[in-house]
């Protein structure tokens, strides 16, 4: 009897281990043991991507494969003049293309368009398109579309509506040529053409600019080097080469340039966690996590050699504590301003980004990484003063107003932590500050709701990244009544600045005026700005010239696998 | 037994009335819509506002209910809002992970829950008994979110014996189906069997007591009759129901199965919709799983009738 049992048992053992050996050995097992060479890039700290120029290929040696992409969200649309959406953008960056584009200067060089030449006056701009363009269903690129996917655009986006006050008349002059007359010049035409950030001006057929931006079409269709496969919501979706692909003549640089589709298909799937999607590129089923990489994995990462982790520190977004500017006590700007003196930006920052690796203190308006930001000016006295007296003087403030004991509602979304922990660290300040908190813990999609309605909050968090970051005429908070803040503008110095800068030609002159904003903004204080972070992506280390687009997007043209 | 059925059937309508007016009430009241997670965080108050509009959103909600409700009297549930496919589309896209889950699953569930009960009856008080008994409660309180992390860390990432994400089609490569479905698949096993261990178990105790197990015994039947024959099928009745609250249970425990291991199925729908405020599909989705709870309950009650003659419908 013993015997049979002990029989039993070794069959029983016998027959897991075997079905443990098949399911373990099958499929995929077989094909991963390859050693390669990789290059091993241990240094973290501080590691600043550097933009650099992807070379045309010189040989065939580099088409092939599949690129695994990680999206930590569904994407919501494929129309891209439907929503700002981060994932929609990523997409739109492999299947559609700009006028114009950005190249490593940041300077808004010609990508569809062929040639362009201004009036003397500035009051007439001609514009012709590269010949010889088709979008991915066959239909050749000319100048009706251009035209009708710019004003698309502009109708929903703020720089579009801010360039469109100074266009008089679009007209398409031939098949490849199309001019924009002025009503007065400015300088901001071509960057309105190469636009990152907020609404995309990606060139579309009629299919999608006949179907109403809001409502969003359901196909994606452009002229750039890959072409829709399949898009399985929710789930993923997957672009192919795109065989007819027309691609610049020009050496491929940032987002301008020459583009080779070198991957035969790039997939984007949608991982929804955090730590599976770095369990996944550790194990090589996803080859590049744009963005999100938690910054306690980041030091599992560096160590894995098969992993690079890039801190984007060209690309940094703004975080701030946003502020209800037309109900409550934050309706006096002494009392905003109050607020940002008491408030320990660095604590914010930690707290939302771990350490200092992923940060840094920034006292300007517009990020410190951008052409517009990087100097102190009107922030003295404000900016990160709260242990030199800011707190003290902020108590004072709040007395003086007879506002000690006021209630004041903070938001705090419980789903992100890059925002949850700035916003406790906004209540203990309110609360030294002497003002009663009620402190709002929810979700992000009801922090969206909520902040529609003033009378729902006094203070939450977010951030903005990109051309947002960088550009005050494309920040919204700043624009007056435009943001969920409604800044007021009381002054209407800040404004009169927007349109100084709108008009301004020169680069000195632009930076004389966003300095002078920049005094406006710490006195009227239309929002706190924390400081420059940065997004950390992750990339196995066999794939070649990927780099980060915006806010964490990757390129997936122009880069390739080592073989 | 036909009228009963019939009756049953009939008793559906109710309650999927009472189903979809809740549901649409909650879906309603929660914070949050569409038309702000659409625009994306630059997008202002005018964006938003013109989504909203063309989505229809911005209609009292009693419009939007009598809209929705004749929408579907007639049978369309209505498409999302964000990629513009049908419901049915969406629901036959993720229909292939989940029923395997929840197929495999609940199978391994019973087959392990069942006997490993029966046997901690059988042995109660013993080492086996404790034993069993720490697993049952172990798999009943761990988390499964956390479990499937520990799964995820030790046999995909260590050892690599399975994939860390996705699902492949049974259709399409039978080993690769094995390998994705094995981790979540034991996940789901081990908190379903833990149910059925406990209930099988306190059921076929209370039996072993009952007289006539001890005749059977007097009468020289040797254990296996005794336990399987006599008093599994005596206690039957309430391990049955918990098998039918398992199905149910097995339907929304792959939510957290399907997210964790990002497996493109029915929950992770269900998740992604509620999270994306996505209205029309999340109404849908739990139409159907009120559906299919209610059917659940009428097999369950067809069931009693096989293991108890004394049950009469």
């Amino acid at each position: 009897m013993v015997f049979r049992k002990k029989a039993w048992l070794l069959v029983i053992t016998a027959l897991s281990s075997v079905t443990m050996l098949i399911m373990a050995c099958g499929g995929e097992a077989e094909t991963i043991t390859v050693v390669e060479t990789v290059v091993v890039e241990k240094e973290v700290e501080k590691e600043v991507e550097v933009v650099k120029e992807v070379e045309a290929p010189q040989s065939d040696g580099r088409y092939g494969g599949e690129l695994t992409i990680a999206l930590g969200a569904a994407i919501s649309t494929l129309d891209v003049h439907r929503t700002t959406g981060t994932t929609a953008y990523e997409v739109s960056f492999a299947v559609q293309e700009r006028m114009m584009s950005y190249n490593s200067d940041l300077q808004a060089t010609p990508l569809l368009v062929d040639t362009w030449e201004v009036s003397a006056d500035g009051m007439q701009w001609n514009f012709t398109l590269r010949d010889g363009i088709k979008f991915h269903n066959g239909v050749p690129f000319n100048a009706e579309h251009a035209v009708k996917s710019w004003e698309r655009w502009a109708e929903r986006d703020n720089y579009g509506s801010l360039i469109f006050g100074f266009v008089d008349d679009i007209s398409v002059t031939g098949d490849l040529t199309f001019s924009i007359d002025m009503v007065e010049p400015t300088a901001l035409v071509l960057e309105a053409l190469a636009r990152i950030g907020g609404y995309a001006p990606v060139m579309m057929p009629p299919e999608m600019y006949d179907v109403a931006a809001a409502e969003g079409a359901d196909v994606l269709i452009g002229t750039g080097p890959y072409e829709l496969d399949e898009w399985a919501t929710g789930d993923h979706l997957r672009v192919k080469r795109y065989e007819d692909y027309s691609p610049a003549d020009s050496a491929a640089s940032f987002m301008a340039g020459r583009k080779d589709a070198f991957f035969d298909t790039v997939d984007y799937v949608v991982i929804p966690d955090s730590n599976a999607r770095v369990a996944a590129l550790e194990v090589g089923q996803v080859d590049l996590l744009g963005r999100d990489v938690p910054a306690d994995m980041v030091d599992t990462l560096t160590a894995n050699p098969d992993v690079r982790v890039a801190v984007a520190t060209t690309s940094p977004a703004r975080e701030g504590a946003w502020i209800d500017n037309i109900e409550g006590p934050f309706t006096d700007a002494r009392v905003r301003r109050a607020f940002a003196m008491a408030f320990p930006v660095e604590d914010a920052l930690i707290a939302g980004h771990g350490d200092s690796r992923f940060y840094t203190l920034c006292p300007s308006m517009m990020a410190c990484a951008g052409k517009w930001g990087g100097w102190a000016d009107g922030s003295e006295g404000v900016y990160n003063y709260h242990d030199k007296g800011g707190l003290e003087a902020a108590k004072q403030t709040i007395k003086d107003l007879g506002l000690v004991g006021t209630d004041i509602t903070v938001l705090q979304a419980g789903d992100r932590a890059r925002f949850s922990g700035p916003a406790e660290i906004s209540r203990q300040t309110l609360e030294k500050m002497g003002f009663n908190v009620i402190f709002k813990q929810t979700d992000w999609a009801t922090q969206t709701n909520w902040r529609e309605k003033p009378e729902l909050w006094d203070v939450f968090h977010t951030a903005g990244g990109g051309a947002w970051a960088a550009n005050p005429l494309l920040n919204s908070s700043l624009a007056k009544n435009k943001y969920w803040n409604k800044y007021q503008d009381e002054s209407g110095a800040m404004t009169a600045g927007m349109e100084e800068l709108a008009r301004a030609s020169s680069a000195d002159e632009q930076l004389a005026i966003v300095k002078e904003m920049q005094n406006v903004f710490w006195q009227d204080v239309p929002y706190i700005s924390f400081g420059d972070s940065f997004g950390v992506g992750a990339v196995r280390a066999d794939v070649q010239g990927a780099q980060s687009l915006y806010s964490m997007s990757w390129n997936p043209y122009n880069a390739w696998r080592s073989k | 037994m036909t009228a009963y059925i019939f009756k049953r059937v009939l008793a559906v309508i109710p309650i999927l009335i009472f189903v979809g007016i809740a549901t649409f009430s909650l879906v309603h009241i929660a914070p949050g819509d569409a038309a702000n997670i659409m625009a994306g965080d630059y997008a202002g108050p005018d964006d938003v506002k013109l989504i909203r509009a063309e989505l229809g959103l911005d209609k009292p909600v009693t419009t939007q209910f009598v809209e929705w409700a004749s929408r579907t009297l007639r049978g369309d549930f209505g498409k999302s809002i964000y990629s513009g496919r049908t419901v049915a589309e969406l629901v036959s896209q993720r229909l292939e992970p989940t029923i395997s889950l929840t197929i495999v699953g609940g199978t391994l569930a019973v087959l392990l829950g069942i006997p490993l009960g029966v046997f901690a009856a059988w042995r109660a008080g013993s080492r086996w008994d404790r034993g069993i008994q720490i697993f049952a409660a172990l798999g009943i309180s761990v988390p499964g979110f956390w479990l499937g992390f520990i799964f995820i860390l030790a046999f995909a990432v260590y050892l690599r014996w399975f994939p860390v994400i996705g699902y492949v089609s049974v259709t399409e490569d039978f080993t690769g189906w094995i390998r994705s479905i094995t981790l979540p698949v034991s996940l789901l096993a081990i908190s379903g069997s833990s149910v059925i261990i406990r209930m099988t178990r306190g059921s076929i105790l209370e039996v072993l007591r009952e007289d006539f197990i001890r005749t059977a015994r007097a009468k020289g039947l040797a254990n296996r009759p005794v336990l399987f024959r006599h008093a599994l099928r005596a206690g039957a009745i309430p391990i049955i129901t918990v098998i039918g609250t398992l199905a149910g249970a097995l339907i929304t425990g792959v939510v957290v199965t399907e997210t964790v291991f990002t497996i493109p199925g029915l929950g992770r729908l269900i998740a992604e919709t509620v999270q994306n405020r996505d209205f029309p599909v999340v109404q849908s989705m739990l139409m159907l799983l009120a559906s299919f709870y209610v059917f659940i309950n009428l097999m369950v009650d067809l069931a009693y009738v096989f293991f108890d003659p004394r049950v009469r419908l």
